[in-house]
């Protein structure tokens, strides 16, 4: 705990753990806005616009709900992908690892330390996320009980636990992007380079996802189970998508956190 | 040219950029070996990068599709990269004040580090180009290109104009490029700068999809990623293309020149 807290310290003194809250934070702001000013909608909804935002006007909560969809694409993975590479390798960058380390700590708990608290970065990210947009929403157009994709209606206290669920769901995807680039900053000195990778991989498999020959893969990506979310909005809730996400999930973070403990631990410190 | 030659050697002495590298190479060729495989069109009808359902008929939209693709994301990602790293690179390092007490004049420091990222774009755009050329002639064949009006145009006018197609991207990338060189010589972390420009290029890409925020499109470099569909009518609708072409060069002149106004004055303490 003690080794979490000093990690913790050092985030908040960098810049670019207030830009990447600030980023995602735009992302509720910017929809409340956009649709708050636009002229009221009639007709069909724009399919250029993002998955559920036509709705957002008649009830509050789905601001969050498009919050999530829409930062799932890119944002939050890139965000993530930041909050992992950075710990190990702009130490590394910084020369001050070799200090760390030279500290009566195991390499164990120093890594698993520096995951503990991007986790915690990440985490912060989405809760902002969730807080802006239920604030916002509620302030702007109102709270209603939510209908389901089943066509059913929640009531505002279920509906708003199922966003928190939603916001744990995301934040668990995110997690992936997250322990690969810690993964990848356990080989390079370099932060931008691990953020970089993970970013890729993800973008790649995105793109792979896509392509009707490389379905076979599609239950064990990651990057597949994006909006799997939606399925805690139908009733009953539709939980087999979401039981494999977690499977996927789990497995990729913990694959990636065992390499990197395997990479970190007999790594030489050079810097 | 020398100090670009200087800035050449210690890019290509970079794990990192060659890694960029293949994963741009990499795209033509797991495009054309998914479709070549499944045999199908993707999922979807108008899902996925322009021109991905004429390739199978046609191996020349190889390149223009996996560009397409790029320019979604993974080839602004690798421009706020290549844009970034030289300065904050050098800074992390603590080789900028080496390097800076040479004869050599900041403004002709940060020209050539600007200079190097675009190169690092156009090698990459090129293996991209060639890539897709080679996958998709060989796996598809090249035959006269069908533009959109419904005309047909040889295979040499073909390749002039996906090249015009990789000129105009090149440019909307290149102001990524400038944003994430401005953001490298206000901050010491390539991380930071690189990541600063990419939410502002994500920021603006969501601002772009709702139509309140229409009135800004025409200002914004994000809103003419596909302004070079029109280079495929016949004859070719010249004003979106210029349009965009003014937009860009207005972002990319501004943001250099204040990054020149930063970095002239700056303090350099590594």
């Amino acid at each position: 705990m003690g080794n979490l807290r000093l990690e913790l310290i050092k985030i908040l003194h960098l810049k670019r753990t207030y830009l990447g809250w600030l980023a995602l934070a735009l992302v509720p702001i910017v929809i409340t806005l956009a649709v708050a000013l636009a002229p009221p909608e009639t007709g069909p909804p724009d399919p250029g616009q993002p998955a559920f935002t036509y709705r957002v006007a008649d009830n509050g909560l789905l601001v969050a709900l498009s919050s999530l969809t829409l930062m799932g694409f890119f944002l939050l993975p890139l965000i993530a992908a930041m909050g992992g590479a950075s710990p190990i390798s702009s130490e590394a960058e910084l020369g001050t690892l070799k200090t760390w380390l030279s500290r009566p700590v195991s390499r164990g708990m120093v890594l698993l330390s520096k995951w503990g608290v991007a986790v915690l970065y990440a985490a912060a990210g989405v809760v902002l996320v969730a807080l802006v947009a239920l604030l916002l929403g509620a302030a702007t157009f109102g709270v209603r009980p939510l209908g389901t994709l089943s066509g059913t209606t929640l009531s505002v206290p279920h509906a708003v636990g199922l966003i928190v669920a939603s916001c744990v769901f995301v934040l668990l995807g995110a997690l992936c992007s997250l322990s690969l680039a810690l993964l990848i900053s356990t080989f390079t000195d370099s932060s931008l380079t691990a953020a970089i990778i993970a970013v890729v991989v993800f973008t790649v498999l995105t793109i792979l996802n896509g392509f009707s020959y490389f379905d076979f893969m599609r239950p064990y990506t990651y990057t597949t189970y994006r909006l799997a979310f939606v399925n805690l909005f139908r009733d009953p809730i539709y939980w087999r998508p979401i039981e494999q996400a977690l499977l996927a999930y789990g497995v990729t973070v913990g694959g990636c956190l065992v390499a990197a403990w395997l990479v970190f631990r007999r790594r030489d410190i050079l810097t | 040219m020398r100090i670009l030659g200087h800035e050449l050697r210690k890019l290509l002495a970079q794990k990192r950029t060659y890694l960029g590298w293949a994963g741009l190479l990499a795209v033509p060729f797991l495009m054309v070996l998914a479709l070549y495989l499944s045999n199908s069109d993707p999922h979807g009808e108008g899902e996925g990068p322009p021109f991905l359902d004429q390739v199978l008929n046609n191996g020349m939209f190889v390149p223009l599709s996996a560009i397409a693709a790029l320019s979604f994301f993974l080839l602004p990602l690798l421009a706020s990269m290549a844009g970034a790293y030289p300065i904050a690179g050098e800074a992390e390092q603590g080789t900028m004040k080496t390097w800076l007490s040479r004869p050599v004049s900041r403004t002709t420091v940060l020209f050539s580090k600007w200079g190097i990222a675009i190169v690092y774009l156009i090698i990459g755009m090129l293996l991209v180009w060639g890539g897709g050329l080679l996958a998709g002639g060989v796996v598809f064949g090249l035959k006269p290109l069908v533009t959109l009006s419904g005309t047909t145009v040889s295979i040499s006018h073909g390749l002039w104009l996906t090249l015009l197609t990789y000129g105009l991207i090149l440019l909307g990338m290149t102001c990524l490029i400038s944003l994430a060189a401005l953001f490298s010589t206000f901050t010491n972390s390539s991380l930071t700068a690189a990541i600063v420009a990419m939410v502002i290029f994500i920021v603006l890409t969501i601002l772009n999809g709702f139509s309140y925020f229409d009135f800004m499109k025409p200002y914004t470099f994000t809103a003419y990623s596909t302004s070079f569909l029109d280079i495929f009518r016949d004859p070719i609708y010249w004003p979106p293309i210029r349009n965009a072409v003014l937009t860009y060069a207005a972002t990319i002149g501004g943001v250099t020149a204040l990054a020149w106004y930063v970095f002239r004055r700056r303090d350099i303490l590594t």
